[in-house]
């Protein structure tokens, strides 16, 4: 390139000055402070101008063919993208972290995302589990004469609390931020525990501590008292929620018949996947279990119709094990009914 | 402590004001494109709020006001929203931006899906920069919406990031601070 033919004084190189800065898609005070270190008699005002001119004779501002997604994602402020991740679950973060290095790093840093909690209450003693990304800790609170003793990863401490009462202060430290992802919640009771009611009722008490539900994918919890259950299943979000399996840990505590009324009308039932209960479940239809992929349990007598209704109900699902245990009245009538499902002996 | 309670209600649209007459000013994009607007749209961007403050409490004729940190086009749609909400009650917004789970009303979801993700990313920028909450809180739930349940090969797609582990070229950013 011939540079020596330019005249850098004269008016082709400013219009060219002029044209480089509004096709580069500078804005006008940007263009203003380039173009005053060239021409200091330039106003902004003149900047203005010649920007309308040059759109009113359309001259094209270029495409640019750079990734223009790529770039605005992350030209985000981490506030925005801390925004938008409030709304994402557990999966969807991990997804996320997943695809380059920034935003594995941004996932990290905000750590929202816990893999699992395992509570699990034994005779004595509770131990909290929590996995994050790159990281498992464990906390043993162990009930003393004097309160109990929390060995958390390796080192011990005294309190003068109770166990149950510091397992609410753990799992609220555990939860800490109000926008936590729990992929996985496992609450385990040791059937030789005396504290179950009250170990629930620290837990319920905890959640509801929280701004708002936990966000939370997949619950596994062992059986507690009917409305504790349903308070319990009720404190986590249904928005990301995709796997409820409730067993049963003893069949002591839970003598008498076992109200399902107000547990089956909460959206996560129909996210129920595995049902193992030895109680005396009432006030729920077998058809309430159709859906759910494995169940043991035991109800009062039904009318034949339902039990028709049922069968046709699992015919036709793909559950993989259903076991339902019932006394039936009319044993003749049944059989007639079920006589279509069954294969005919010769 | 006492356990507080998980806030699920909506908050409900306070009664409609009596509409006062229009007052209409410029506003000027960083790219020198002039369009007006509604005084009482502005005033749903905190920044601008407290520009127009700054005039009418000195009595200075308001003309024109400059946006140096929005394009044209981001400007427009920016507007846009802000002409549909201008009677929309700032609390509403405000009450909402804490909450995990928001409901995009459907004027706001044609609004916002129908614009290329590079350009949604713009908007929420710029409602950020004039500090629009609700403009904010719908931008960023619907880019959310557009990553849930998505792999991380469909991300990939949706971000426009084309190589695993590849630290995109385009950018400085690094997110440590």
């Amino acid at each position: 390139m011939d540079f020596a033919s330019i005249d850098v004084k004269g008016a082709e190189y400013k219009k060219a000055a002029i044209l480089f800065c509004y096709r580069t898609t500078h804005c006008i005070d940007s263009a203003f402070s380039l173009l005053s270190k060239e021409y200091p008699d330039v106003t902004r005002k003149d900047v203005e101008a010649w920007f309308t001119e040059l759109r009113l004779g359309e001259i094209p501002v270029p495409v640019n063919t750079g990734n223009q997604q790529e770039k605005a994602l992350f030209s985000l402020s981490p506030k925005l993208l801390q925004e938008i991740t409030k709304y994402l679950s557990a999966q969807d973060l991990k997804s996320i972290s997943q695809v380059c290095k920034l935003l594995k790093q941004f996932v990290a840093r905000i750590d929202v995302r816990i893999d699992l909690i395992h509570i699990f209450l034994k005779p004595d003693s509770i131990e909290i589990k929590t996995v994050k990304p790159g990281s498992t800790s464990l906390c043993q609170i162990t009930q003393t004469p004097n309160g109990c003793s929390v060995n958390k990863d390796g080192f011990t401490t005294s309190q003068r609390r109770t166990f149950l009462e510091q397992l609410a202060d753990e799992f609220e430290r555990c939860l800490g931020n109000d926008n936590r992802k729990v992929k996985k919640l496992d609450i385990e009771v040791d059937k030789e525990s005396d504290h179950q009611t009250e170990f629930f009722d620290k837990l319920i008490t905890t959640f509801r501590r929280l701004d708002s539900r936990l966000d939370c994918e997949t619950l596994h919890t062992d059986f507690c008292p009917s409305r504790t259950l349903k308070f319990l299943i009720e404190q986590l979000s249904s928005e990301h929620f995709k796997d409820l399996r409730i067993r049963s840990a003893t069949q002591v505590i839970h003598v008498g018949p076992y109200d399902m009324s107000e547990i089956i009308l909460l959206p996560h039932w129909k996210k129920l996947t595995a049902f193992f209960s030895f109680c005396d479940l009432t006030n729920i239809s077998l058809l309430d279990f159709a859906h759910i992929d494995c169940v043991s349990a035991t109800t009062s007598s039904r009318p034949t119709e339902d039990i028709a209704s049922y069968i046709l109900a699992c015919a036709m699902s793909s559950s993989s094990y259903q076991l339902i245990g019932l006394p039936i009245e009319n044993v003749e009538d049944v059989a007639s009914r079920l006589l279509p499902f069954g294969v005919e002996k010769k | 402590m006492a356990p507080k309670k998980n806030s699920a209600k909506r908050p409900q649209p306070s009664t409609p004001k009596p509409s006062a007459p229009a007052r209409i000013v410029k506003v000027q994009s960083s790219d020198g494109h002039i369009l007006q607007a509604d005084v009482r749209a502005l005033l749903l961007s905190s920044t601008l709020a407290a520009t127009i403050k700054g005039y009418d409490d000195e009595n200075k004729p308001l003309e024109k006001l400059e946006v140096n940190n929005v394009v044209g086009f981001t400007l427009k749609l920016v507007l846009e929203w802000c002409e549909k909400h201008k009677e929309d009650d700032p609390a509403i917004a405000q009450a909402e931006k804490d909450k995990k789970n928001i409901f995009i009303p459907s004027w706001d979801r044609h609004f916002l899906t129908k614009l290329p993700m590079g350009n949604l990313f713009d908007l929420i920028t710029a409602a950020y920069h004039l500090d629009i909450t609700g403009l904010i809180n719908y931008g960023c739930k619907t880019v959310a919406n557009s990553a849930k349940g998505k792999s991380t090969e469909e991300m990939r797609e949706l971000f426009g990031i084309p190589e695993p582990w590849e630290q995109p070229s385009t950018s400085t950013a690094t997110w440590d601070d």
